[in-house]
């Protein structure tokens, strides 16, 4: 089974959209779509976990390069990006960067394509990340040792009974409740800025067909016991 | 004497932090945990301002809101809500709401709000 990923697709083209939806059914990737490069950079500041980009080489008001130099420079974020373009590209890329050109349509082979690319370029990226930040909790408390420890307790209690509310919700196909629950429990999830699991919640309360829960609810389940086993490295108090 | 204030909030983790905050900004907090809870604690005590989430336990959030602006119309509210609740955040300001602020709260804007709607009303 392919890892997870989550993914930014930049293009004005909805027929882009479509084919890539289609052809990664099989991959368990997560899309999101920006319409061009202003909406793109507001979304990655908003969300800076994407796993990698893809890019339409004609997209505006900045184009591809011009983007990608933005997220460099002005964001410090190298992403893996690949580009997708009608028309051959030329000069304006450099080998040394992070790019992986395909050419439209693009097809099942060039999704497998992708995938090893990915893998291979994110992999030093994510080295040593951690599946959650104490960011937000810092801000708020002032770097409060004795708050963050106990909000990190309340998470770990609260989402672990919610997520076997959740299972259960599943079980008995109570989709509604199902979609409560998720919904619940997103903010947890982003207070330690853990955006793959707001998707999931989000993927949950608003998108999925009610046989898709079952699925995302596993994966919720297991980015939280991933979670939970990096913080107790950190805060080997926590119970 | 301090300024009261209700939060009305499911999610353990938001209702910790709202304590925190506003207990530092200098409020007396209160909590319940579903609206059936915050009801009863209306009928008993009085407070400047209300925090609450619109999805709720036994009673939601809409109904609640239409309680208060029924029986303590001087009450200010604020709604607390998630990304992609539009449409309900338009209903809950339709009835009346003061305010509201997305889940996870900017602690600053938190306290903004808070003042500001306490003091305007």
């Amino acid at each position: 089974m392919s890892k997870q990923l989550h993914i930014l697709l930049i293009t004005s083209n909805q027929s882009d959209i479509d084919r890539l939806s289609v052809l990664c059914v099989n991959y368990d990737w997560i899309i999101e779509s920006s319409k061009n490069s202003f909406q793109a950079i507001q979304k990655i500041k908003d969300t800076p976990s994407y796993n990698f980009l893809i890019i339409d080489h004609e997209v505006g008001p900045l184009t591809s390069i011009q983007l990608l130099d933005y997220l460099s420079m002005e964001l410090n974020l190298n992403m893996p990006a690949v580009l997708i373009t009608e028309k051959e590209v030329h000069g304006d890329l450099n080998n040394e960067e992070p790019f992986f050109i395909i050419n439209k349509p693009i097809t099942e082979k060039d999704i497998m394509n992708i995938v090893s690319f990915v893998n291979e370029s994110s992999e030093n990226l994510k080295k040593g990340a951690k599946p959650y930040s104490l960011n937000y909790l810092k801000q708020l408390s002032d770097n409060n040792t004795a708050f963050i420890l106990e909000s990190l307790q309340i998470f770990k209690d609260s989402v672990y009974t919610k997520l076997n509310e959740l299972k259960q919700a599943v079980k008995n196909l109570e989709f509604k409740t199902a979609r409560e629950i998720a919904h619940n429990i997103k903010p947890s999830f982003e207070m330690l800025e853990n955006d793959h699991c707001r998707v999931l919640c989000d993927k949950i309360c608003y998108q999925a067909k009610d046989e898709e829960i079952s699925a995302l609810a596993e994966k919720l389940n297991q980015e939280y016991l991933n979670i939970i086993d990096e913080l107790k490295k950190e805060f080997p108090k926590l119970n | 004497m301090k300024k009261k204030i209700l939060i009305i909030e499911d999610n353990p983790m938001i209702v910790k932090s709202l304590e925190f905050k506003l207990t530092k900004d200098g409020y007396q907090v209160v909590v319940a945990q579903d609206g059936r809870k915050a009801l009863k604690i209306l009928e008993t005590d009085a407070f400047q301002l209300v925090i609450t989430d619109l999805m709720l336990p036994f009673i939601n959030g809409i109904e609640l809101i239409e309680h208060i602006k029924n029986n303590i119309p001087e009450l200010p509210v604020i709604v607390l809500s998630t990304s992609k609740q539009e449409e309900i955040i338009m209903d809950a300001f339709k009835m009346g709401v003061n305010d509201f602020i997305t889940k996870p709260f900017s602690p600053n804007e938190l306290s903004l709000r808070v003042k500001r709607t306490i003091e305007n009303n």
